[in-house]
């Protein structure tokens, strides 16, 4: 029993780690806008398809995933471009063109691949990896690796350097950021470009340890969402351990009933927002 | 010679007489691969019988883009504006649902193979008839198992959804009728992305075959699931979506050795129509410039199975959609993808798909031994045991 109990822990962090990259992202550009990016998981499927299809033509999967990253920090440059009109206004009107925006890509990348869903496999990666009682796919430990690496990049990045900072202090206090001579817009975009990098990430990585199709990018939005929600507005490596801790009780949850997984997580969502909604890392303002 | 002088004109009437029937399938949207297949199944099937029929039908194809409210229009156009006199087609229960009610109220026969859903053949509908049903796959698996294999301890998973809860339902009756032991028994979401845990349970289950009812992205998730747990069975039998050319290109050697249920795949059709088969697929191949799979199959012999009762009830004089479904109802015979006789209900009772395995990365039928193609190899497992 202790050998499940283990194991789904196991395979329950691994997932985690996909949900640590997403939600540090969609924290990061929330933080430094105060818009909740609706396209955050349409980004994540436009570099999962992206990595498929360059892995798929011969690059080399390392290549592959880094550019399914590159190319979701491009979209979130577009992104942010048309954002920049509509800046000024209520947030809802952000929320709104995001949404639309998701919409665009959603059906653009099904009209572009079709419904089907897309599975990098490569025999080493799918190899189990013994841990003691543990056992892992390979793949799942290297994503793992991947996103806790990102994510300590990102930390590390948003704390030792120059743009970083300004990302940092626009997100603490935009007024006083902006008086001392930091570029709202050179912060913005880069919050938005490093976010939606995450989330390409994110995809280039999940492709190669589960199947993906362009219709699971709302989900992936909302699992996001949740991870913030739970971490509250805190530093990216609360928003980590919140999208650790997600996978986990969805790990577990799915041991006692398959079904029970996302039932939990959203249960917990829920109790969340009702009984501590600065989440479980952040500070009541 | 006045006796021929009489005939005359009937039979130049019968080869000029232009009769209609109509379909609806997804031809653009999320499904038009999907519709695409079956509708080209569907147009040879015409082209077919025009080539040898003493009169021509003409077939009306419209695009339901998969929504039931554009399903429910053109069914309401077929069945009013072009007086079709049958309707073959529909793809996904939710479209051919609403979309057969508009034929029943019109009185015009609808025959589907599209959807899988219980519920299409408990509405008490007279003009409803189904080529397919879920039994059809529940019954070749379960007697490969008993008597194939001769197992004796199952475990099931199957996917939450109506379809996987359906066929479930059906294995089950099956496996319990045989005298085989259910040993594991659960559902899972389908849309979950990690099935290690639930394969843990299956090997600890004692099970000698595990069958897995999903969707494609389902089995992805068990086999390469399994390649981590490696859960001790000696077979695994997928029940449907299992054995298809993107799963085996995407999963590769991850498929080596999986049992999967088909409706049709080329070689299954029964020996009799090996010769219909082969005519089927060059046809298909020289028209459309692909190989047929399944859909193409359902697609062609539903409307094969129409085409017939029209060509009964022209030749009693009588060619009306009511003449045409009195056919239906009482007719019975052989296609390249199963035999059928329909019931009360309008359901195929005969219907049976075959069991492939994949040998050599590609599906080859081994159940029934009447429609096999190669022989079984068991226990074989993609993964280390």
């Amino acid at each position: 029993m202790m050998e499940l109990f283990l194991n789904a822990l196991a395979s329950g962090l691994a997932q985690g780690g996909i949900y640590a990259l997403i939600g540090v992202g969609l924290a990061l550009i929330f933080g430094a806008m105060h818009v909740v990016n609706l396209a955050h998981g349409e980004v994540l499927v436009a570099g999962a398809l992206l990595a498929y299809l360059l892995a798929g033509a011969g690059l080399p999967l390392w290549g592959a995933i880094l550019l399914g990253g590159g190319l979701g920090g491009l979209l979130g440059l577009g992104l942010y471009g048309l954002l920049l009109p509509v800046r000024r206004e209520p947030p809802i009107s952000s929320m709104v063109l995001t949404y639309g925006v998701a919409l665009v890509i959603l059906y653009g990348l099904v009209e572009a691949f079709g419904t089907d869903l897309r599975n990098l496999t490569y025999p080493a990666w799918v190899r189990p990896v013994h841990l003691g009682p543990i056992r892992l796919a390979l793949g799942e430990i290297i994503t793992l690796g991947m996103a806790l690496l990102a994510v300590g990049g990102v930390a590390w990045f948003l704390k030792q350097s120059w743009p970083g900072l300004a990302v940092r202090a626009l997100t603490q206090n935009r007024e006083a950021a902006m008086a001392l001579g930091i570029s709202p817009l050179a912060a913005e975009a880069l919050a938005f470009a490093l976010g939606s990098a995450l989330a390409g990430l994110a995809g280039a990585l999940l492709v190669v340890v589960q199947p993906i199709a362009p219709m699971a990018a709302p989900l992936f939005t909302v699992k996001a969402f949740v991870v913030v929600v739970l971490a509250g507005l805190t530093s990216p490596l609360g928003v980590a351990l919140a999208g650790l801790l997600l996978g986990a009780v969805e790990g577990l949850s799915a041991l006692v009933n398959p079904a029970w997984g996302e039932l939990v997580a959203f249960l917990t969502f829920v109790l969340m927002l009702l009984f501590r909604p600065q989440g479980l890392f952040g500070r009541r303002r | 010679m006045r006796r021929i002088g009489f005939l005359l004109p009937l039979v130049f009437g019968l080869a000029l007489a232009q009769y209609k029937i109509g379909s609806h399938l997804p031809l653009t949207g999320s499904l038009s691969r999907i519709g695409t297949e079956m509708a080209n199944g569907v147009r040879l099937a015409v082209e077919h019988f025009n080539a040898t029929a003493p009169f021509k039908v003409e077939l009306v194809l419209l695009d339901d883009e998969s929504s039931p409210a554009k399903a429910v229009a053109a069914v309401e156009r077929l069945v009013g504006r072009e007086r079709v006199l049958g309707v073959t087609g529909g793809y996904g229960s939710n479209i051919i649902g609403p979309a057969s009610e508009v034929a029943e109220r019109a009185r015009v026969p609808y025959i589907t193979s599209g959807g899988l859903t219980r519920d299409l053949t408990q509405r008490g509908f007279r003009y409803f008839f189904r080529f397919t049903n879920v039994e059809g796959y529940a019954v070749v698996a379960a007697d490969l198992i008993a008597q194939g294999f001769r197992a004796k301890r199952v475990a099931l998973a199957h996917d939450d959804g109506a379809g996987g809860t359906d066929v479930a339902r059906a294995v089950r009756a099956k496996l319990q009728a045989l005298g085989l032991q259910l040993v594991f028994d659960s559902s899972y979401p389908g849309r979950s992305t990690d099935l290690k845990p639930l394969l843990e349970q299956i090997g600890r289950s004692g099970a000698e075959v595990l069958i897995f009812i999903g969707y494609e992205n389902n089995y992805a998730t068990a086999l390469r699931g399994a390649q981590v747990v490696r859960p001790k069975v000696n077979a695994f039998v997928g029940l449907y979506s299992l054995i298809t050319p993107s799963l085996i290109q995407d999963l590769g050697p991850l498929m080596e050795g999986v049992y999967g249920t088909e409706p049709w795949t080329n070689g299954s059709a029964p020996v009799a129509l090996r010769a219909e088969e082969a005519r089927f697929v060059r046809d298909y191949r020289g028209r459309f410039g692909q190989t047929p799979g399944y859909l193409a199959a359902l697609g062609y012999v539903q409307t094969q199975i129409l085409l017939n009762a029209l060509k009964k009830a022209v030749e009693s004089g009588s060619p009306t959609p009511e003449a045409v479904r009195d056919a239906l109802a009482t007719s019975q015979g052989e296609t390249l993808v199963s035999a059928y006789r329909f019931d009360e209900k309008g359901d195929n009772v005969l219907y049976r798909t075959v069991v492939s395995q994949v040998q050599k990365g590609r599906g080859v039928p081994v159940w029934p031994k009447e429609r096999a193609y190669g022989r079984w190899v068991y226990p074989q497992v993609p993964w280390t045991r």
